[in-house]
């Protein structure tokens, strides 16, 4: 799919965002003095930021806290102005939030409810059907569809102050697409969820952008969201993109090295593992070994030649410690 | 109008689970509409008139000030509730974010139809000030009452949305609904019996006193037709001024951080 001259649905030239933000110093009399006359500071969250991303795609967007991926979907989604720069999203400049824009796109946040709390998720996916003008039949079929691939049979009439954590999301998940929007922005979708429930709120965003052929651009602090749904990654530091391009690549170029993973017949001290790498466990006839890419298939047959060798795996390393490494080095790729 | 109508339904749903609060808010209206009429009683007990008002209109503004106080507590109280919090924790972007007008979904949301019986309260009271009235009440006078009203409710409505966008630049407002009605108290008693500078500040600053004055005097002859005209281009000048300071103050919203 990638490489084809397919359609652009988000395209980003040059985006920069600044806030001017209150300087708050400790003490009373600083306290006093800023009633009056407050110091402002200029924070730089985003600083020309630039990217395409075609229909279809699901494009993971990553970097520490801070590092303005936020502020770059709220820009995206409509909330923010950009201090300078450029945005389109299906064909339309975000911030002016036309209805024919706002109409076709949705924005989750995992840490943001948009469900009323006293009362059940029902009343606002009815207010969302009424607000997005779905017809009665269409909702009733979205709705059916929706409830049978996230399994909230039965959790649409309790109140959400009597969700669980999981069903909450799940349900801010069918609010949120319920109009079938075309443009999904998710921000941490699967933050604070137990294995089970991200694995099912993940298989759910991959059914619908299939289904729908929906563009995703999706932040997560969980790798295995990451490398689960996204081909391509987006990784933003300090404002900046630091990398742009498909996963496998950036494992490839970032990290030349892979992991061996040996089992062993018989404990083995470190000295027989002398100049082969370094070893990251070592423990009970188990071995991890990392071995520059290069030198693998040496290290491999010196490993079977002079080790009791029971099983090996060679494997690329863990998509946490590259990303890491990415931001360690701060090296633009 | 389609999306009012799911508002109402889903919040009367909602209600009708909380009968309790139906019962409680009818007490609560019923008291002090008992309140009210004492201190009108006092009032009356040693004059025909005060300050050129008689009993029966006295009543009919009283009547006025409840419909209005209904539906203050009905449809704004309640749909302005959250915005504090929404504004400080971010999540009024799911409101921003919605193809509809944001002035419209934060100003009528959410509808507690209990409260609505003050209004019907306020209404029994304008019918029985007017079954007493002296004169004949004729079609001017019953459409000068209702458009003064509506006018009123306009005002109000404006005022009370720019306290609200407030919120944008100082996000703690939580008292300026309670500022409202402490200042709307004074549309209980005709403009009339307030000193000068009192009734200025009522009037123009804080234009609660209007609200239920206007329409009482409507409906006893006293509004002329060329002071509904400005009532209703003062209406018209209120809403445009408070909706433009409202999208004024979403432009200023940052959004709370992630």
């Amino acid at each position: 799919m990638a490489g084809m001259s397919r359609e652009i649905d988000i395209r980003v030239r040059e985006l920069t965002k600044h806030y001017k933000v209150p300087v708050r110093e400790g003490g009373f009399r600083a306290s006093v003095a800023s009633l009056f006359r407050r110091k402002y500071r200029i924070v730089e969250a985003v600083k020309g930021v630039s990217f395409d991303i075609a229909r279809g795609e699901i494009v993971g967007f990553l970097g520490p806290n801070g590092a303005g991926k936020t502020t770059t979907l709220k820009m995206l989604s409509g909330l923010l102005h950009p201090t300078s720069g450029e945005a389109q999203v299906l064909g339309h400049v975000p911030w002016k939030r036309e209805a024919g824009f706002l109409r076709r796109m949705t924005l989750v946040m995992g840490q943001k409810n948009q469900l009323v709390w006293d009362v059940p998720a029902m009343d606002t996916f009815l207010v969302n059907q009424a607000i997005y003008g779905i017809p009665e039949r269409e909702f009733r079929e979205t709705l059916a569809e929706f409830t049978e691939l996230l399994g909230l049979e039965g959790l649409l009439q309790k109140p959400v102050r009597n969700l669980s954590l999981g069903e909450r999301m799940k349900c801010e998940l069918v609010a949120a697409l319920l109009h079938k929007p075309r443009i999904l922005f998710l921000d941490e979708p699967t933050l604070g969820l137990d294995v089970t429930m991200q694995n099912r709120i993940r298989e759910f965003i991959r059914v619908y952008n299939q289904r729908y052929g929906a563009t995703v651009l999706l932040t997560s602090h969980y790798m295995a969201d990451i490398a689960a749904l996204c081909r391509r990654v987006i990784i933003i530091h300090h404002g900046r993109v630091m990398f742009d391009g498909e996963l496998s690549r950036l494992v490839g170029s970032i990290a030349p090295f892979k992991v061996l993973h040996v089992a062993l017949d018989r404990a083995v001290s470190p000295e027989d593992l002398d100049g082969m790498g370094e070893v990251l466990a070592l423990d009970e006839g188990k071995l991890a070994l990392k071995v520059p890419k290069d030198r693998t298939p040496e290290v491999t047959s010196r490993l079977l030649a002079e080790l009791p060798v029971l099983d090996l795996s060679v494997e690329d390393p863990p998509i946490e410690d590259v990303i890491e490494q990415v931001f360690e080095q701060g090296v633009e790729v | 109008m389609r999306l009012l109508g799911v508002f109402f339904k889903i919040s009367f749903q909602d209600d009708a689970a909380y009968r309790g609060e139906f019962w409680m808010r009818l007490a609560a209206t019923l008291y002090s509409l008992a309140g009210a009429f004492v201190g009108i009683w006092i009032f009356f007990s040693h004059t025909d008139r005060i300050a050129g008002w008689t009993v029966d209109e006295v009543v009919i503004l009283l009547g006025a000030f409840h419909i209005v106080a209904g539906v203050i507590r009905t449809v704004l109280g309640p749909s302005f509730e959250r915005i504090v919090e929404e504004v400080r924790e971010g999540t009024l972007d799911f409101v921003l974010t919605k193809p509809a007008s944001s002035q419209f979904l934060v100003s009528f949301r959410r509808i507690v139809s209990a409260a609505a019986m003050e209004c019907l309260m306020g209404a029994g009271l304008v019918g029985y000030g007017i079954s007493r009235l002296s004169q004949q009440t004729g079609l001017y006078t019953a459409f000068a009452f209702a458009f003064a009203l509506a006018c009123g409710l306009a005002v109000l409505y404006s005022f009370w949305l720019f306290l609200n966008t407030l919120v944008f630049w100082f996000v703690r407002i939580d008292n300026v609904t309670q500022i409202f009605w402490a200042l709307f108290e004074a549309g209980r008693y005709p403009l009339d019996i307030y000193p000068g500078w009192l009734r200025v500040l009522v009037t123009y600053i804080v234009p609660v006193g209007v609200v239920t004055t206007f329409p009482a005097q409507g409906i006893a002859g006293r509004l002329a037709p060329a002071s509904l005209l400005w009532y209703a281009a003062a209406a018209a000048l209120s809403l445009y001024i408070s909706s433009r300071f409202w999208r004024f103050g979403v432009a200023h919203y940052t959004s709370a951080s992630s």
